[in-house]
């Protein structure tokens, strides 16, 4: 549902981002892995429409994004965590969720697959600390409350950018536990990941970034392989 | 025969065509003849615009006037008017050009002290008449005896409010002033306190742009003054001393005694003295003629900046006519020098401090519910 | 220096401090909204004032309806400086100098506007209601005062409420906390911005339109009411509405007290002593760091 086109992004005069071509389909989770400094970033933040591409195209299920502003991707099912989270920080969890809430039932028409009861329930934590100021709480915490805020956007592609960095391992696994949930839902998930691991363990197929181009493309059924070789990871994996 | 007369018809139509058309006339017109170039500059625009945007109606309406009734022995005159900005720099760089580039005969203006000082430095060398509307200002102003002054210098202000002040039995004063205008006629006025015979119960100060002053009115009002002279540019003193229930007569000098002052003022604009020159709505006989010529052209009433301005351009025009229109600077200097009636005031510009108003110049009006009423009192004494 | 005197400058100095306060409110919101320190709030506030006066005058409409036409046009005001200047600059990435600068130009440039338009003449608003005082241990208060007050207070709580119960100013306050986090849930982040100038040209018109009665308006006025209400907002913890309440209070209050204990003239300096003292004992403002955030 998700094709890009020979896609050419970046800031400024400069381009990040050169001829890049990917798709997601329903359903699917796909990675995006490389190094420091390869682009990821600046793919997600062109995807969700904070970048304007320089050539190339975006479509979601055949309807060209491009010149859609990133207030208005919710409309077509996209929702998107991004690296710094971008949470409202000094507004309580409860003020962050019922912003997306709305934003979400306007999108989809009123039609939620994710109502705000389902959401919290999927994070008790969240649940928990529901009228604390966010800046008061932990890091995993935050995460947890930045993907219910997305999933409130009712989105049928979530996109997230470095999920698991510099959290605990017991939250990364609580997380994990959601999004697989989600998954067999039929929610389809890019993800930007830095573990090599976490990305085999969640997603069928990656594509591997690199000086702004796709390197390689990792197709189902060869994370195994992949895994196994050190010289590929070395290679693409740690620049 | 009948073909040699047409023919001779036919040859003296155009000389009959041509006396159906008038000649032109030959005798001298003043249109033909080339104006008196006159100069002035005011305040326009900046912090003294209201007094200098009177002025120039007044000027205006002088040089209108003066054309149409033939101007000088026949000759217009033409008033080169020029703004300043309030600004010292930029009246000196305007009258230099005025004098030196145009050439003009004469100067009016300015509207300040500060202006007139400046540009005297310019006109005096040269000896060159300028009517200033500006008092009599710093010591150097005295050797300048061509610089004229239309308007009362800041100790004659002083004395006229103190008389007033006097006569009404008044002996404890409160005072109110701003850090501009008011400094300055204060500075003439405290050690005038032992001659007229009053006590300062209170004196308060406030900056210029102030927007409330109703705990200086309150000082003022808790010395019990009888009288409460108000010395500012803005109406707001007059305002927030009535807030307070200050209820003691005000008396303040000319230059808040115009109808903008009064507007601005609400329902302040009662119980308030000044000693003033011009009351339109009651004027003397010699100020009627002005002030219907005025509100012809204006549809409003004048008051004395109006005159001034008036006055500047008819007694320059007085001496024009005695000293003759290529008169030298010196030549002219000298007709000025003399009494003149003026709608204003009677000048004596023959007098020490070129203007020759005195006490008795002044008249006096109350503003009674936003109208100005004539006091039947003279200063004079 | 006796009790009347004192009761006076209280009254005083709360008058001309809700007058600062409205501004530094407007402040506050633009602030709150854009990042953005707004050097022409007063301007604002002229505006307001202006228009009415001229709706009433020689338009002859009635007073009501020309109040409604000044807070329009101030409301109005705020969304044509943001169309035309904020947001350009905005796209080129500019830093906040820029803005402060843009702002200081304006404010200028508007006052000569004014100047141009209205003339040099200061001008009078009737009062809303009676005209006349209302006499309190021995010192008087405007009747206006009281109507200046009372909206002040109604403009804070209900900004208050705006900001924290509705979605609308839950949005607005988030696309100034993190525009992409803004962008990317949903909310129009350039129409907040606009909005927010709105909201602050609105209140800047509502300061003016009540000020005008009190104290006649003219075209140099804006200039020293924003110098004012920025001192307020910036006692109040420059995002606050209710802050900036405070801070204009405390201000007024010190500038009347000022001139009770000494002579008028020193007025200025004393007061600005001591909001400096304010600010190096209490760095974010008297409200603390809830000032900061909260509101």
């Amino acid at each position: 549902m998700l094709q890009i086109q020979s896609l050419q992004a970046g800031y400024g005069a400069l381009p990040v981002l050169h001829g890049i071509e990917m798709s997601v389909g329903r359903n699917e989770a796909v990675a995006i892995v490389g190094p420091n400094g390869a682009g990821k970033t600046t793919l997600v933040r062109t995807l969700c429409g904070l970048v304007k591409p320089m050539a190339g195209r975006v479509l979601k299920d055949g309807v060209a994004l491009t010149d859609l502003p990133a207030h208005r991707r919710a409309e077509r099912g996209i929702a998107v965590v991004l690296e710094n989270r971008n949470l409202f920080v000094e507004l309580t969890v409860r003020d962050n969720l019922r912003l997306a809430e709305s934003a979400g039932r306007k999108a989809s028409g009123g039609s939620l697959r994710f109502s705000l009861d389902e959401v919290l329930t999927l994070f008790p934590a969240v649940k928990e600390r529901y009228h604390s100021s966010v800046g008061l709480l932990s890091g995993g915490q935050q995460q947890m409350v930045a993907i219910a805020r997305a999933l409130l956007l009712q989105p049928d592609l979530l996109i997230l950018d470095e999920l698991t960095t510099g959290l605990a391992p017991k939250i990364v696994k609580e997380i994990l536990g959601v999004l697989n949930n989600l998954r067999t839902q039929g929610m389809a998930i890019l993800l930007v990941e830095q573990s090599i691991t976490i990305a085999a363990e969640m997603t069928d197929r990656a594509y591997v970034l690199s000086v702004g181009k796709v390197a390689q493309e990792i197709r189902r059924g060869e994370w195994q392989a992949v895994l196994a070789d050190d010289s590929l990871i070395k290679a693409y994996l740690h620049g | 025969m009948a073909l040699q007369a047409c023919r001779s018809l036919i040859a003296l139509a155009p000389t009959a065509l041509l006396s159906l058309y008038p000649l032109p006339a030959l005798a001298q017109t003043t249109a033909s003849r080339e104006p008196i170039k006159l100069g002035a500059v005011i305040s326009a625009t900046g912090a003294i615009a209201g007094v200098g945007l009177p002025e120039r109606e007044g000027i205006l309406l002088a040089q209108k006037t003066l054309n149409a009734r033939g101007g000088v022995n026949g000759q217009p005159i033409e008033i080169l008017i020029e703004d300043d900005a309030s600004s010292p720099d930029v009246a000196v760089s305007k009258v230099n050009a005025l004098v030196h580039s145009h050439k003009v005969k004469a100067l009016i203006g300015t509207s300040g002290i500060a202006q007139t000082v400046a540009v005297g430095g310019i006109t005096a060398p040269l000896k060159l008449t300028q009517i200033a509307f500006s008092g009599l200002g710093p010591a150097v102003e005295r050797e300048r005896t061509c610089v004229f002054h239309i308007t009362p210098s800041q100790e004659l202000n002083a004395r006229a409010l103190l008389s007033y002040v006097r006569d009404m039995k008044a002996s404890k004063v409160g005072v109110l002033h701003d850090s501009g205008y008011g400094q300055v006629v204060w500075n003439s006025m405290k050690d005038l306190a032992g001659e007229f015979g009053v006590t300062w119960s209170q004196v308060e100060k406030f900056e210029i742009a102030a927007t409330d002053l109703t705990t200086q009115a309150a000082k003022v009002r808790a010395s019990a003054p009888e009288a409460v002279i108000v010395i500012s540019t803005s109406p707001m003193p007059f305002r927030n001393a009535r807030q307070v229930r200050l209820t003691a007569p005000i008396i303040s000098v000319h230059g808040t005694a115009t109808y903008d002052y009064v507007k601005a003022m609400g329902d302040a604009a009662d119980n308030i003295i000044h000693a003033e020159f011009l009351i339109a709505e009651d004027p003397l006989p010699h100020q009627r003629e002005f002030v219907d010529l005025f509100q012809k052209e204006h549809g409003r009433l004048p008051k004395h900046f109006e005159a001034a301005g008036w006055d500047a351009v008819m007694s320059l025009a007085q001496a024009l006519k005695t000293a003759g229109p290529d008169a030298a600077n010196e030549a002219l200097c000298s007709a000025m020098r003399r009494p003149y009636q003026g709608v204003m005031a009677k000048f004596d510009f023959s007098a020490p401090d070129m203007g020759g108003l005195t006490l008795a110049s002044f008249n006096y009006s109350k503003l009674v519910k936003g109208k100005f009423t004539r006091l039947d009192y003279s200063a004079a004494k | 220096m006796s009790a009347s005197l004192v009761m006076q400058a209280i009254l005083s100095g709360i008058t001309n401090g809700f007058v600062y306060a409205l501004i530094g409110i407007g402040l506050a919101v633009i602030f709150k909204g854009t990042q953005i320190i707004n050097a022409m709030q007063g301007e604002f506030a002229v505006i307001g004032a202006m228009v009415t006066v001229f709706a009433l005058e020689p338009a002859g409409l009635p007073y009501g309806l020309s109040i409604l036409l000044g807070v329009i046009s101030g409301a109005a005001a705020g969304v044509i400086i943001d169309r035309l200047f904020v947001q350009p600059m905005m796209r080129q990435r500019a830093g906040e100098e820029s803005f402060l600068l843009l702002t200081i130009g304006l404010a200028v440039t508007l006052s000569a506007a004014v100047l141009y338009l209205a003339g040099r003449n200061s001008y009078l608003l009737p009062s809303w209601g009676e005209e006349g005082v209302i006499e309190i241990l021995d010192a008087f208060l405007q009747i206006q005062a009281l109507w200046l007050i009372g909206t002040a207070i109604i403009v804070v709580v209900g900004l208050r409420l705006f900001y924290g119960r509705t979605l609308l100013g839950l949005s607005m306050m988030a696309a100034s906390m993190d525009p992409d986090g803004a962008a990317t849930n949903g909310i129009n982040v350039r129409r907040m911005r606009s909005l927010t100038f709105l909201l602050g040209g609105t209140i800047g018109a509502i300061a003016g339109i009540l000020v005008a009665p009190l104290v006649a308006v003219n075209y140099h006025m804006g200039i020293a009411l924003t110098l004012k209400g920025f001192a307020a907002a910036i006692l109040g913890g420059l995002s606050n509405p209710l802050g900036a309440v405070l801070g204009g209070v405390t201000l007024g209050l010190l500038e009347s007290l000022a001139v009770v204990g000494f002579p008028s003239g020193y007025k200025d300096v004393i007061a600005l002593a001591m909001m400096i003292v304010i600010m190096i004992v209490m760095p974010n403002g008297l409200l603390g760091r809830v000032g900061r955030i909260g509101g």
